[in-house]
């Protein structure tokens, strides 16, 4: 995508959580006392979300009247790599989901395990290897010299 | 005398109680964190705070000191072999480390830089131990007026020096502030933007922020490339031909002078940090030299005077977060986070109350100063193969240090959601140019900003003109505003200007 839409989709993004966070907080602009909207919690969100509307509208309005040269190259990677960016963070979530059933250290085995070796290209032995490794470090450093109970999972 | 007294005293209790084992644990650790391309010190101490809340507060805050210290020295370390910055303040040595190591000059490089950067470190923990009490004397005097004008000062000083796009800075500083009012009002007690999620009840908190931001943004970036590796420049680094020459040293000498003070005044500055320094420290030293034109081809003038500017710039930006509470950058903010978290907070008031705290992190960072000097010239090969082995498996590592740390720190899943969720918009966003100190920043400030403008109204009843009215607060919220508005007008004006000459 080329940097001049990536520039406008981010700007809306935040222009979108800016009024958004500024009509969350409309209800509470009574509570301001004696002193009114002023000290009410909704006068400092507002006011901080004004301002961020207003920087990121700046920037896109930028691209519509004084867009450069370095706004029409490509502001990602290919596709192919944000695929496997976004199959990263899906097999983090992923691991995320399963520790309530086989415990922190069966999920980080699991993980460190799937992540050398689709991401690394890492013969099954090695990455079996790293994730031991991986998983005895954590336990040693963690449970062992930090005293952080980590969660069990089935075995609790 | 007093003060030489007070180093020396908590210097001799770091040192009989053990505590100095983890001054140069932290200062191992973050050399080899901060030689770690992209990682800096942000994302260092974010990585490792987690582990640090069963520490006692001074020994938590010794370590995280010296982590934070430790990337001032590691930085350099691929910039000088592998002309690959190891961070932002890094990018500089490239400029000169790299080719004096081309010319078969690395050792020396690394000695000089070490040696410099052990210098810089001096001149900013003197210039702490001589500027934080009166300053503190000083805020002494500050009401919530004064201290939301320096929270607008400081928010608006690290929105334009945080990367190249002032707005986008700001942009970021404003999204960190409304971070920062998600959940529990504590004046009111009114829940604030959670969208229905329970969780966010509690807020938003600084830690899976920081590990988003920095460390998951910088994994992802790493993913670009299939497979993550630093070149190494083949070098011979042995205790015996890491040191410079005589020349080379006397040649050094007023350069780190010049760069080191430089390296402390931008320091103090809050948002500007040590990249600033290094990259005003060589301009300065190109204008000053009589070799200038043999700079970009391993004068030693330009490697040494930003190394000292890097590491003096540590002590200025630990002056306002200590006397003032206020962050210069994005890893002192995570050292605010923890300090805040152990329930210390910094400012005038703990000059008064608690001041052999302050005096602890000076020494601990003075010993561990000393620590640094010594494993950064004379075990620069055991670095160097420490590096060379973990680099593939970099991802894996930081990946689930990331989670595990963040499950740490609040014992909660969804803190770890959060973390990928800034993780996203933190790769995004630095693609964009968006810098997220700032955020980080905001979000640390935020809860102070608006009690400091609230308080500041409730005793005003409601009127503005309490910010007028003192002149500490209105110069600094005109300075804010200045700083805030004059980048972009400037930008809309030089275009308007272009299209009519076309």
């Amino acid at each position: 995508m080329k940097k001049i839409y990536a520039e406008r989709i981010f700007s809306l993004f935040l222009m979108a959580l800016a009024v958004s966070s500024y009509f969350q907080t409309m209800e509470l602009r009574n509570q301001g006392g004696v002193t009114g909207l002023m000290t009410s919690p909704a006068f400092f969100p507002q006011w901080v979300a004004v301002l961020l509307f207003v920087c990121s509208g700046v920037p896109l309005v930028k691209t519509f009247f004084w867009a450069t040269e370095e706004s029409e190259t490509m502001a990602f990677p290919p596709p192919q790599t944000i695929i496997r960016l976004f199959s990263f963070l899906a097999i983090i979530g992923a691991a995320l989901l399963i520790i309530p059933f086989i415990g922190w250290l069966g999920a980080q085995f699991i993980l460190v395990f799937v992540l050398e070796m689709l991401f690394e290209g890492r013969k099954w032995k090695h990455s079996l290897a790293v994730s031991l490794g991986g998983v005895a470090v954590i336990y040693i450093v963690f449970e062992l010299a930090l005293g952080i109970p980590l969660p069990r999972g089935f075995l609790e | 005398m007093e003060l030489l007294f007070n180093v020396a005293n908590t210097s001799m209790d770091l040192i009989l109680s053990g505590v100095v084992f983890y001054t140069l644990l932290g200062g191992f650790i973050g050399t080899l964190t901060g030689a770690l391309p992209g990682l800096g010190p942000s994302a260092s101490l974010a990585l490792f705070i987690p582990m640090t809340f069963s520490f006692d507060p001074i020994v938590g805050m010794v370590f995280l000191c010296n982590i934070y210290q430790g990337t001032m020295y590691g930085g350099r370390i691929t910039s000088i072999l592998a002309n690959i910055p190891g961070d932002n303040p890094a990018i500089v040595t490239c400029f000169e480390g790299y080719p004096m190591a081309q010319k078969g000059r690395a050792g020396p490089a690394m000695g000089i830089s070490g040696i410099s950067s052990f210098c810089g470190g001096i001149v900013g923990l003197t210039g702490l131990m001589f500027f934080a009490g009166p300053i503190s004397n000083f805020a002494i005097r500050f009401g919530p007026p004064e201290y939301f004008g320096l929270m607008i000062f400081a928010l608006s000083c690290i929105g334009i020096l945080s990367g190249k796009s002032a707005i986008k800075g700001i942009a970021m500083a404003a999204l960190g502030l409304l971070c920062a009012t998600v959940g529990h009002d504590f004046v009111s007690g009114s829940i604030r933007m959670t969208y229905g999620i329970v969780e966010l009840v509690e807020g938003i908190d600084l830690i899976p922020v920081s590990l988003g931001a920095f460390a998951i943004s910088q994994v992802m970036t790493f993913m670009e490339e299939k497979q993550f590796k630093v070149d190494f420049i083949k070098s011979k680094l042995t205790l015996g031909n890491i040191y410079p020459s005589i020349e080379e040293l006397l040649r050094s000498r007023w350069p780190i002078v010049r760069g080191a003070l430089t390296g402390f005044f931008v320091g103090v500055l809050p948002g500007a940090g040590g990249t600033p320094a290094t990259f005003i420290s060589y301009a300065m030293e190109k204008k000053v030299s009589k070799t200038r034109d043999k700079f970009g081809t391993g004068q030693v003038e330009g490697l040494a005077a930003p190394e000292a500017a890097n590491n003096s710039s540590e002590g200025g930006a630990l002056i306002p977060l200590l006397t003032l509470g206020v962050p210069g950058s994005g890893g002192t903010a995570i050292l605010l986070g923890g300090l805040m978290i152990w329930g210390i907070r910094p400012g005038p008031m703990l000059f008064q109350q608690n001041p052999e705290f302050i005096w602890y992190i000076i020494s601990g960072l003075l010993i561990g100063n000393i620590g640094l000097l010594v494993l950064n010239v004379g075990f620069i090969p055991l670095f160097v193969t420490i590096l060379k082995l973990v680099q593939p498996y970099l991802f894996t590592t930081i990946t689930v240090l990331c989670l595990t740390g963040v499950y740490a720190y609040s014992f909660s899943f969804f803190a770890a959601w959060v973390m990928l969720a800034f993780g996203v918009i933190g790769y995004f966003a630095k693609k964009l140019g968006y810098p997220m100190a700032p955020l980080v920043l905001g979000l640390v400030l935020g809860p102070r900003t608006e009690n400091s403008l609230r308080q500041s109204l409730m005793m005003s009843q409601g009127s503005l003109s309490i910010f007028i009215q003192s002149p500490i607060a209105a110069t600094l919220i005109g300075m804010g505003l200045i700083l805030m508005i004059f980048p972009t007008a400037r930008y809309f004006f030089d275009k308007v200007k272009l299209s009519f000459n076309k």
